[in-house]
């Protein structure tokens, strides 16, 4: 097992302090309007800046930020799916194991950023970068915002498929929750039969945050049930994705101890920590297993859906 | 005393364990068997809106619960069910992964269809190993079994002659095609061998269990497939292709919601599977909508949850509906608008300022028919008035605005009406007294003018009594169940003792229905654009009922249903009519309506009462309104909604005082703020 809380990471109250990291040969961002995006990639010193552009926020012509000097962008005339959009841009850099390389992972959407995660590790065999995380002064419309919507299917991402069994008996799903309810009512009944397990973040990024969170599971409570307590309900810091990933472990060792499940699908809906917590808890601990990271894949992603930035975390990723 | 917990927490069959699903276990009337049928080798599609049941039903018969009912001898009680149920849900396989990922859909069908192969023989084979584990009758023959199944391979390196050896193979070719399809994400290659050919091994291991045990002769092996909605259009032609192509001793059931049916075709040529000779249709909730039997059930229903949760004594008989409050019935509804009379005492109630501020407004502009000074509309409201019966004053007022929209000479109407109201209350019991009269007018609006008069005096719309639940669940037993669950929170909040002596509020009742209600109006529809449509559709729907409920001289009553002309419409709009009902917001009366002015039979649907409450529209269902064909589209068609406003404005200047277009505009309840 993993021992995940050795993991390095670090967090920076200013872009000031930000500006000061690196020089890195490589950073990339995927681009959105929110501040905490801009404002992170103009402050970071790096030989070449690469712009991501994700079709799911559907950016009108003229939205998106033009190449010129060392900022690159990646912007595929046609959408890809996670696995084509990540191979073909990280295919087409010259990065190997000396690069100097930091990823802001902040807008990714959650697939693309979950097989980026296999990619690095498996395709490109890196064994150590840094990746971003920044979070904002507030979320545009509190509780009320919508971050990802019109799902298209649910489906087990590249990279994540795990070899399942017939046997479904005491199939478990467990949902890092976030604020989008629809995406978690869907994955939930796309896995009705499973019994349902929650992570919160908690601590949340700011005070506030918990109690929007909750106000909007409490919406899908038809699909994934009451309980906020163990065995049902755990708790991790929604900035910290090694905590996330000893959480799943944590729940992992118990349902083995209880011989208490047959597969196990999991679902990060829940800040991109939380996700990068599901991403390396999978790449490190899941790989052959009847367990599978599922997504409800979406066609629209909220464009601007923060204000301000309060601060961003580095994270450090090490792989043996 | 130990705390009880909610009875109807549990809403959804996957929730429960096998033994859950046998213990909370209730029959319909004249028995579930007859309509399942499990011992039929007809292939059979399970079709119903969600939580109609289908999962507790289908897993009924899935041979977990088989051997929990048959703890003696399981062999023998299988052979005593001549069915052997394998069950499996689409969710569990995965299915989105088989496509993309730079193959064609040929290559997908057929590993599809082969993993598919793979995963049912592993449930066969570990099935039939778990009944024979204490029986020497298939060690006699497991070699011969054994070798018989692998000849049905066009090759096979391995040859186990065990069938714990014939499943380690299967599990190991399962996982060599979870390497291939996994990887070919990356790699875009697909190099899976596959080395049987399309239902050769589902149909064929049941044949050779047939032929090598005999205790097996007589048993069909029925496979239940469940959540049928998650596979791909091109994942269903195989299941259709093993309808069609069915061989004993097996059969198929599959299950899945009324969206989730996304092809007929098969892939024998492209041919549809045929309703009667290849397959028969079970209509879950179409089923559910006899009311008598579905009442009978739904009592069973939550008697057994009541029993099992400790509410009540298994033998005990109880009446439900006593568990609730209720009106009590008086004379002209006088107990449930007796606080009319307390709030507007020494006021005017609401409904003659507003019929006066009309009449005022009216002579002004158009003159009105009977009356020559502005001074008599005084005259009128006094003989309108019943201080005593608030409800009977509203129907008077109602009629009189139907005098005023033939052009009636006012006056005498109100004198008219009075005559006859006097007569009605002298009869002191408020009971219909025949046809065409006043009392059998007031007893046929009654519903829905209570709820207009609960409306202008602030005071919402009730929801109260089990019968009025069992309506509004309109079919489908988890609505119940829902709602029972809310009601149930809501007692409990307000300190009642829920189901435990006492009765259940009015309060935790209508709020319960409420919350219920939104849940399944944000439930019932896809997260995708589609979704949206739907749902803005259906809200155009409901404000065009409300605004016809609040109208002052309503056309029809309790009306929720709606009736059009099918080939007048755009194609458009039919389309989310359609997907409307399959995902049950919508009930499609199949008989349709016979047109008033021809011999035509129009569409017919009616809004799902589970949703009546967030527009307070009535449970009881009676009128239909007959929608001209830009009505239809304005609704239903995305591309047609800017003219719903005015095409509702002009439906509603005849069902509103003055009765006349003028140059106000109507937005009568606020309905486009």
């Amino acid at each position: 097992m993993t021992d995940y809380t050795i993991f390095y990471k670090d967090y920076f109250n200013n872009t000031a302090d930000v500006s000061k990291l690196g020089p890195w040969d490589i950073f990339v961002s995927t681009y959105s309007l929110d501040e905490r995006i801009v404002k992170v990639f103009d402050a970071i010193s790096a030989n070449e800046k690469y712009w991501l552009i994700h079709k799911e926020y559907n950016f009108a012509s003229g939205e998106v930020p033009s190449a010129s000097g060392f900022i690159k962008v990646y912007d595929p005339t046609q959408r890809e799916d996670e696995a084509d959009f990540i191979s073909n841009f990280f295919g087409s850099l010259r990065i190997t194991d000396k690069t100097k390389l930091c990823i802001d992972i902040t807008a990714f959407t959650r697939p693309t950023l979950i097989f980026l995660m296999y990619f690095l590790k498996n395709s490109l065999k890196l064994r150590k970068f840094e990746l971003l995380y920044s979070e904002p002064n507030y979320y545009s419309a509190q509780e009320k915002t919508v971050f990802a919507e019109d799902v298209t299917k649910v489906s087990q991402i590249a990279g994540y498929e795990g070899k399942h069994v017939p046997d479904n008996l005491k199939d478990v799903l467990i949902i890092g929750t976030g604020y989008d309810h629809s995406l978690i009512t869907h994955v939930a009944e796309d896995k009705e039969y499973a019994q349902k397990i929650k992570i919160f973040g908690f601590p949340s990024l700011k005070a506030d945050m918990y109690q929007e969170n909750i106000l909007q599971v409490q919406k899908a409570v038809e699909a994934i049930g009451t309980h906020i307590a163990p065995p049902f309900a755990y708790y991790a810091p929604a900035y910290d994705p090694f905590v996330t990933a000893s959480i799943l472990n944590e729940i992992l060792e118990n349902l083995k101890e209880e011989g208490n499940y047959t597969n196990i699908y999991l679902c990060p809906l829940g800040t991109k920590a939380h996700v990068l917590g599901f991403a390396l808890f999978y790449l490190n601990q899941c790989f052959d297993a009847p367990i599978s990271i599922i997504y409800p894949h979406c066609s629209y992603k909220n464009k601007k859906d923060s204000v301000g930035l309060s601060g961003v975390w580095k994270y450090v990723i090490e792989f043996n | 005393m130990k705390e009880k917990n909610n009875p109807f927490n549990i809403t959804k069959a996957s929730d429960f364990t096998d033994e859950q699903i046998k213990s909370f276990w209730v029959e319909y009337p004249g028995g579930f068997e007859k309509i399942m049928k499990p011992t039929s080798p007809m292939p059979m599609i399970i079709r119903g809106g969600k939580g109609s049941g289908k999962t507790h039903l289908m897993r009924q018969y899935s041979f977990p619960l088989q051997k929990l009912r048959h703890t003696k001898d399981l062999l023998e009680g299988i052979t005593k069910d001549g069915y052997l149920g394998i069950y499996m849900v689409c969710g569990g396989i995965n299915a989105n992964r088989f496509y993309g990922k730079g193959q064609s859909t040929e290559i997908w069908n057929s590993i599809f269809a082969y993993y598919m192969d793979i995963w049912l023989s592993q449930m066969v084979l570990k099935t039939t190993s778990e009944i024979y584990t204490d029986n020497n009758e298939l060690k006699n023959v497991e070699k011969k079994i054994c070798s018989e199944i692998l000849n049905l391979f066009d090759s096979i390196d391995n040859r186990p002659n065990t069938l714990i050896g014939l499943l380690d193979l299967l599990v190991s070719i399962q996982k060599s095609i979870d390497f291939d399809v996994n990887n070919c994400a990356i790699t875009k290659k697909l190099e899976t061998r596959i080395s049987v050919s399309p239902a050769k091994l589902i149909f064929g291991i049941p044949k050779i269990l047939k032929k090598l045990l005999p205790s097996m002769k007589k048993i069909l092996f029925v496979y239940l497939i469940d959540e049928f909605e998650n596979l791909q259009e091109e994942q269903q032609k195989y299941i259709n292709t093993l309808v069609r192509e069915r061989q004993s001793p097996s059969t198929l059931k599959i299950g899945g919601r009324k969206y989730g049916f996304r092809t007929k075709l098969t892939l024998s040529a492209g041919e549809d599977i045929k309703k009667g000779s290849e397959f028969e249709l079970l209509e879950l909730d179409v089923n559910f909508q006899k009311k008598k039997e579905y009442k009978k059930f739904i009592d069973l229903l939550c008697t057994k949850r009541l029993t099992k949760n400790d509410f009540i004594k298994e033998s005990s008989s109880v009446e439900i509906s006593n568990f609730f409050d209720t009106y009590l019935n008086s004379p002209f509804e006088q107990e449930r608008t007796k606080f009319i009379i307390k709030k507007y005492d020494g006021q005017e109630r609401p409904y003659f300022s507003s019929l006066k501020s009309k009449l005022r407004d009216g002579f002004d502009r158009f003159g009105l028919s009977g009356i020559s000074k502005k001074a008599e509309i005084d005259g009128i409201i006094e003989r309108l008035s019943v201080k005593d019966y608030p409800l009977v004053e509203k129907f008077n007022v109602f009629q009189f605005y139907q005098s005023w929209s033939q052009g009636k000479n006012l006056k005498a109407a109100s004198i008219a009406i009075s005559k006859e109201c006097i007569k009605f209350i002298n009869k002191k019991d408020g009971t219909s007294s025949g046809y065409g009269t006043y009392s059998y007018h007031f007893n046929y609006w009654k519903e829905d003018l209570l709820i207009q008069l609960f409306r202008e005096c602030d005071q919402r719309t009730e929801y109260v009594d089990f019968s009025t639940f069992i309506e509004l669940s309109h079919g489908l037993p988890r609505n119940l169940l829902i709602i029972l669950k809310n009601i149930y929170r809501w007692s409990e909040f307000n300190n009642e003792k829920p189901f435990q002596g006492g009765k259940i509020s009015i309060d935790a009742q209508t709020r319960g229905v409420q919350e219920a209600s939104e849940w399944f109006y944000s439930d019932a529809r896809g997260a995708n654009e589609d979704g949206r449509l739907i749902r803005d559709s259906i809200s155009r729907l409901g404000e065009l009922f409300r605004a016809c409920l609040f109208s002052d001289k309503p056309v029809e009553v309790s009306s929720a249903g709606f009736s059009y002309d099918p080939s007048k419409i755009t194609a458009k709009a039919q389309r989310i009519i359609d997907l409307a009902e399959e995902w049950s917001l919508l009930v499609k009366i199949q008989e349709g309506e016979k047109n008033r002015n021809s011999t035509r039979i129009d569409s017919k649907y009616v809004l799902n009462k589970m949703i009546s409450p967030l527009w307070q529209l009535p449970v009881a269902r009676r009128g239909t309104i007959l929608f001209v064909p830009e009505e239809v589209n304005a609704i239903f068609d995305p591309e047609q909604k800017d003219s719903f406003k005015e095409l509702l404005n002009k439906r509603l200047v005849k069902m509103n005082a003055p009765f006349k277009k003028t140059d106000k505009s109507y937005d009568l309840f606020g309905l486009f703020k």
